[in-house]
């Protein structure tokens, strides 16, 4: 398919998205930016993430790829490269999702949740969806964010821990 | 000079400004835009402050210090 052709598909798709939203919000029904301009945005997001972290918040983003932040009275949480759920609690395996509706580049939402747990963590717990990523007490702590991103780069379905708590604890071993 | 960022989905816009008469349009602007973005929900933070200061929740446009990032209004994922 030409490249022609295939923006044409593409803003057909996004119209019938549009109505299906409603014209009148403007956050959804955006137009996605063509992906150099996506690029070059997420190219300057993560400049200023990096102005923005700790040293040793940025070592271990630049060797990791994720950093921790410690959020007052709650602990740590790691902040993964990830747009859903992408903030794990150490203690119990927990993930969070809230971020700006707006779209934004991953660093940009990276920072904005970096900022909001260290500085206002009440109201990103006030909004936040949360599930159970990981069982606590399988694994090292210190092994949660990889083995979560490595789940989630594989295409198999998973069985959560959520999922299985909701069997009745006399059925599971049958 | 002073720097209000606000995030979106080119990154960021940057708005400069100071205390000078030379700059008091982009002053005013940037004032505006604070209060209108706080009064929509978004979240301000004081960051990169010096002297190993860490950063802080901005909730009034006259407390800015040399770089503000402003959040837009979160939810739930």
């Amino acid at each position: 398919m030409d490249l022609g052709r295939l923006g044409r598909v593409l803003r057909q798709a996004w119209g019938r998205r549009r109505e299906a939203v409603g014209a009148d919000d403007p956050v959804d029904c955006a137009m996605p930016a063509p992906l150099s301009v996506r690029m070059a945005a997420e190219v300057r997001a993560r400049k200023l993430l990096l102005r923005t972290l700790t040293p040793a918040q940025r070592e271990e983003f630049e060797t990791r790829g994720y950093f921790s932040v410690q959020v007052a009275k709650r602990g740590r949480f790691w902040i993964l490269p990830s747009t859903v759920f992408n903030v794990l609690h150490a203690a119990t395996g927990t993930s969070y999702c809230a971020g700006p509706r707006s779209d934004l580049p991953l660093s940009d939402l990276m920072l904005a949740q970096k900022l909001m747990l260290e500085n206002d963590p009440d109201a990103f717990f006030a909004v936040a969806n949360r599930r159970v990523e990981l069982i606590p007490g399988r694994i090292p702590e210190s092994l949660y964010p990889r083995r979560v991103l490595q789940a989630r780069r594989t295409a198999a379905s998973r069985v959560r821990w959520s999922d299985l708590s909701m069997i009745p604890y006399r059925d599971r071993h049958r | 000079m002073k720097i209000l960022r606000v995030l979106d989905s080119s990154g960021d816009r940057v708005i400069a400004f100071d205390d000078t008469e030379a700059t008091a349009l982009a002053r005013a602007q940037a004032q505006a835009l604070f209060e209108r973005l706080l009064a929509g929900g978004s979240t301000a933070f004081k960051v990169n402050r010096g002297e190993g200061k860490s950063d802080e929740k901005a909730t009034s446009f006259s407390a800015l210090e040399n770089e503000t990032i402003v959040v837009p209004r979160i939810a739930g994922g």
